[in-house]
């Protein structure tokens, strides 16, 4: 094989059309950026904020008209060898424009509560970095896996350090950018030990390709107790575990959380959690998968204890955004047991993203009432700024408490569907003491979800009422409102009938 | 007649649709979402009374279920399906929860709260979430339908509640939560004991299943010991009792009705339709235990409640006492005492229901729950003492109330379990009647304080309705109970409560009997 044959072999396995949508996504964010060249300047935000939704939209509803009417070709892999796109790619698509439409939802709010703010470089970098979630989920490959993950992991430094006028948001992307920048080499040091013992022709079944998870899968199956290849698998997980925020790797979180844009903090909740437990499922499922009898009792403990700290260090929490970041530590918890009942329990995977999308919808409702209640800058917001939220405006305080029931897995809402399958699959592939540990950790969340819900909704006993003086308090009318609406009434449906789940 | 199924689930789904039509209708003015609001309340109990009436003409074999229906939610993989029935055991509950959940709506509408529709809607969301725990047939929804009630509960005692409602509403939801964990973990449990042969959470089908397999003993007693702790906190069991009181005394009148009367019989309704039936062998490791703690609700707490100065606090401290009753009952894992305990909660449900209601209106016109600064009310207050005399005579077993059938037939069940303890248990009737006949004397007999002169209306009629309509359900099944009671008897005999039966299948159940001889005295009454 000549050069020019392998060369133009390689073209033509890049078949663009498979990545269509992250391109899409990519090539809008440079549109945006180059938008105020050729608009007059009033013309630039409206614009910026239509074709940002306009794409989102457009990708979510094309895609969902792909995954519901096209059937899937099944496994297909692309670039050669470093994507792999499965029937679920499209639902990881799905998930991540979700995440990105709401979020811009979000930021259109951040940004009126902000006006100093120039949201022109946002939008842009936002639909790179849900570009980056949704192809960071179809690598198959550990240098596209690396690049990724950096593409998401340096989207964000930007995007948390925003609101550079606050210190608040410098200083959590400043804690973000060290501790990104201490996983990264890690990461790298572990593809680099799995690269170099897989290519060592002196190991029985060594590979060419040492970084390929299927090649890689192939070589941890033969030598499944090599120190090199358990330490090397366990960099990267390590890696994966801080973007999850597994314990003992959540300690950046409560800090970045409340510091970043409240946008950004949805973001950073659901989709960086999402992407990092879908990797976690890859992973151990791929390349890992002869070492899952090693890893297990090791992330068994990590799973109880990210249930345990999430929820305890959460119960005194009164600052909103810290108690978001504090308890989505839990749910990572809760998300990781279905990860390890995956290991013997084939529906755990189906019940795993059911919780995802629970999750995203029960947060963003949350997060949603947090952007209209936030003075300019939320990153002190407390429960206690919720007081008579029922009063001043029912419709919120409605969305608040459906909001973080479901979050807290109450019936008759989805998130109980979703803890239910969790803790019925925890069950069925014998994990007691996890088990043990999340219903524990369930009836700990009661207290710091119905103390904010109580914060809300509860008269003060004394007569006279002490409605909170409005100038602390913003509220943007009914604008809008009704994606908190929308996300409410998902929640309650898919609570009765979650039959959405089949289609996962 | 063919249709009569369909009301099932339609009681169930009535409350949900008034509320979302309150939703969607508030533009038409505040007389048609009153009228949404309370035929949401009224309908559930038209079409259960329409249910319990033909309900002899729809059970295939003497003590199966009727009105079996099943609706797919996509869950179907994993054995839950939306299914609704109604056997002997559940038929009266159901019934319970459609009259005091009529009887607590009807006491709303005529009440000042503020923001009364959101106060409705409420109110019918966890009358629909009774009404579901009792009419499912699937332990998920059984589940399912009881937890509907929490936040609804929360938020009432928080926006419409008495003082110390802050910490009673966060205690409640912790407990309640934690008990409720408990038994979902023994519910889950039976299904990954089944899922081997028959993945489901269907209970007609996992009560088969155990019938022909029984799950091995270690298993049986390790779930029923999770379920009777996770239910024991439900119902209130010495001495995970602590939430229930304040929760109540601090609760707005309609939601005590439905939580203390209705809502809390979810566990001893579990124990009975799930516990007893398929865990025949950790039902008799644990019985003695529960007959301790169960003595010790009727006695210590019994104690406890003579102690209270303050109205609403003995009420909820007496249903918690009343609850010991109930366990009595069960614990004696015969077919009388198990029925009985369903006699016995029916009977309780409407009392205690009635107790609120009116301690809720003598608080409106007194301003106060304090019984010493109460006295000499039955002068201006003559229907409303003539009421809650009935209601504490009631609540002591006077023979005429269906508590009287409940309780002497506990009694007569616990003789054969132990006379030493039947003894103890009927020590608890003197007391119940030391705290309630107290109280009849402190508030409505003796010396009108003075700070009470000023001039009182009695009771109006919409707050007579409800009362009659509790009061009427007492008398009319205290005289005549055998219609219910043969319902009672036959799921049971069919379920095999009794572990007799369990082991010997053709065993004549001899103390059966004895409900019916009881029965049949009340027939000649």
């Amino acid at each position: 094989m000549t050069a020019m044959t392998y060369f133009q072999l390689c073209a033509q396995d890049n078949i663009w059309a498979m990545i269509a949508p992250e391109m899409v996504l990519a090539c809008m964010g440079l549109l945006l950026l180059g938008l105020e060249f050729f608009l007059p300047k009033q013309a630039v935000l409206p614009m910026l904020r239509l074709l940002t939704f306009g794409v989102l939209g457009f990708l979510l509803a094309f895609i969902t008209y792909k995954y519901c009417f096209i059937p899937s070709v099944g496994r297909s892999f692309g670039f050669s060898g470093l994507i792999l796109q499965t029937g679920y790619t499209d639902v990881f698509r799905l998930f991540f424009l979700l995440n990105g439409i709401l979020t811009a939802h979000l930021a259109t709010r951040y940004f009126e509560a902000n006006p100093d703010l120039n949201p022109r470089a946002f939008y842009p970098l936002l639909l790179w970095v849900v570009a980056a979630f949704m192809l960071l989920v179809q690598t198959q490959h550990f240098a596209a896996f690396f690049v990724m993950l950096e593409a998401v992991t340096v989207g964000f430094y930007l995007l948390i350090a925003y609101n550079s006028k606050r210190e608040p948001s410098l200083e959590a992307a400043l804690k973000y950018l060290v501790l990104g920048a201490l996983t990264s080499p890690i990461l790298l040091m572990g593809i680099a030990l799995l690269y170099g013992i897989a290519g060592n022709p002196n190991m029985p079944a060594y590979v060419m390709d040492g970084m390929s998870f299927s090649a890689l899968h192939v070589f941890i199956s033969a030598n499944p107790t090599h120190p090199f290849v358990l330490l090397g698998a366990a960099f990267v997980l390590i890696a994966v575990a801080f973007k999850i925020g597994a314990f003992p790797l959540q300690i950046w979180i409560p800090d970045v959380y409340q510091g970043a844009p409240l946008p950004i903090t949805a973001l950073l909740a659901v989709a960086s959690k999402a992407a990092g437990i879908i990797l976690l499922m890859h992973l151990l499922h791929g390349p890992f998968a002869a070492l899952q009898g090693t890893f297990l009792p090791i992330l068994l403990a990590v799973a109880i204890a990210t249930i345990l700290f999430g929820n305890i260090t959460a119960l005194p929490q009164e600052n909103t955004k810290r108690l978001i970041g504090l308890s989505g530590i839990s749910h990572a918890g809760y998300l990781l047991l279905g990860v390890l009942a995956s290991f013997s329990i084939d529906w755990a995977a189906q019940a795993i993203l059911f919780y995802l999308f629970v999750y995203l919808i029960a947060s963003y409702a949350v997060l949603g009432v947090m952007g209209y209640v936030s003075k300019s800058s939320d990153y002190n917001q407390t429960i206690h700024d919720y007081t008579q939220l029922a009063e001043r405006d029912g419709f919120l305080s409605f969305v608040l408490v459906v909001g973080l029931a479901s979050l807290a897995g109450i019936p008759p809402l989805a998130g109980f569907v979703a803890k239910f399958l969790l803790l019925l699959a925890t069950y069925q592939a014998e994990l007691y003491w996890g088990l043990g540990a999340a219903l524990l950790g369930v009836v700990i969340s009661i207290y710091y979800y119905f103390t904010w819900m109580r914060s809300a909704v509860f008269r003060p006993w004394s007569t006279e009422k002490q409605i909170p003086s409005e100038g602390r308090v913003s509220f943007a009318g009914s604008k809008n409102k009704w994606v908190l609406g929308v996300l409410t009434a998902l929640s309650l449906v898919l609570g009765f009938i979650p039959a959405v789940i089949l289609l996962l | 007649m063919a249709y009569l199924p369909y009301f099932l689930p339609l009681a169930v789904i009535v409350p949900i649709v008034a509320l979302l039509l309150m939703i969607f209708c508030s533009f038409l003015g505040g007389r048609v979402v009153r009228s949404l609001a309370l035929a949401g309340f009224i309908l559930p109990a038209i079409l259960s009374i329409c249910l319990a009436f033909y309900y002899p003409n729809f059970v295939e074999f003497s003590g199966d279920y009727a009105y079996l229906g099943m609706l797919s939610v996509g869950l179907d993989a994993w054995g839950i399906q939306l299914s609704f029935g109604l056997n002997g055991v559940s038929l009266p509950l159901f019934l319970l929860a459609a009259w005091v959940g009529l009887a607590a709506g009807l006491y709303a509408m005529q009440s000042h709260a503020e923001d009364k529709e959101s106060y409705w809607m409420l109110l019918l969301l966890m009358l629909s979430g009774l009404l579901g725990t009792f009419a499912s047939t699937n332990l998920f929804f059984f589940f399912f339908f009881h937890e509907v009630a929490l936040v609804p509960t929360f938020v009432m005692m928080g926006r419409w509640g008495g003082a110390g409602r802050r910490v009673a509403a966060m205690e409640m939801a912790i407990y309640l939560t934690l008990g409720a964990m408990l038994t979902l973990l023994g519910l889950i449990a039976f299904y990954i004991q089944a899922s081997p042969f028959m993945p489901t959470f269907d209970m007609r089908g996992l009560s088969q299943l155990f019938t022909v397999l029984p799950l091995s003993e270690f298993s049986q007693e390790m779930i029923f010991g999770i379920l009777l702790v996770g239910m024991g906190i439900l119902v209130s069991l010495f001495p995970f009792h602590s939430w229930a009181p304040r929760a109540y005394a601090t609760a707005p009148a309609p939601v005590a009705m439905m939580h203390a009367g209705v809502l809390k019989k979810f566990g001893l309704y579990g124990l009975i339709q799930v516990a007893l039936p398929m865990l025949p062998l950790g039902a008799e490791l644990w019985a003695p235990y529960l007959v301790i703690l169960a003595l010790g609700n009727v006695l210590y707490i019994g104690w406890v409640t003579v102690a209270q100065q303050d109205l609403k606090m003995m009420l909820g401290y007496s249903s918690v006492m009343h609850m010991g009753y109930a366990f009595l009952g069960i614990a004696t894992l015969s077919t009388l005492g198990v029925g009985a305990s369903v006699i016995f909660m029916v009977g309780h449900g409407l009392t205690v229901a009635l107790l609120f209601l009116l301690g809720t209106s003598l608080y409106k016109r007194t301003g106060t729950y304090n019984m010493l600064e109460m006295g000499g009310l039955c002068k201006p207050l003559p229907v409303l003492s003539a009421f809650f005399v009935a209601a504490s005579l009631a609540s002591l077993g006077l023979p005429g109330f269906l508590n009287f059938w409940g309780e002497l037939s506990i009694f007569v069940a616990l003789w054969d379990y132990s006379p030493l303890y039947t003894a103890l248990a009927v020590l608890g009737v003197i007391i119940s009647a030391i705290y309630g006949l107290r109280a009849v004397a402190r508030i409505f007999f003796g010396e009108l304080p003075s700070h009470l002169k000023t001039p009182m209306l009695d009771l109006n009629w919409a707050e007579r309705l409800p009362a009659l309509l509790l009061v009427s359900a007492l008398l009319c099944l205290g005289f005549y109970p055998a219609p219910l009671v043969k319902q009672v008897n036959d799921a049971l005999l069919y379920t095999r409560v009794d572990p007799v039966m369990w082991v010997n299948p053709d065993a004549e159940p001899g103390n059966s009997l004895v409900v019916e001889t009881i029965l049949d005295v009340s027939d000649a009454q």
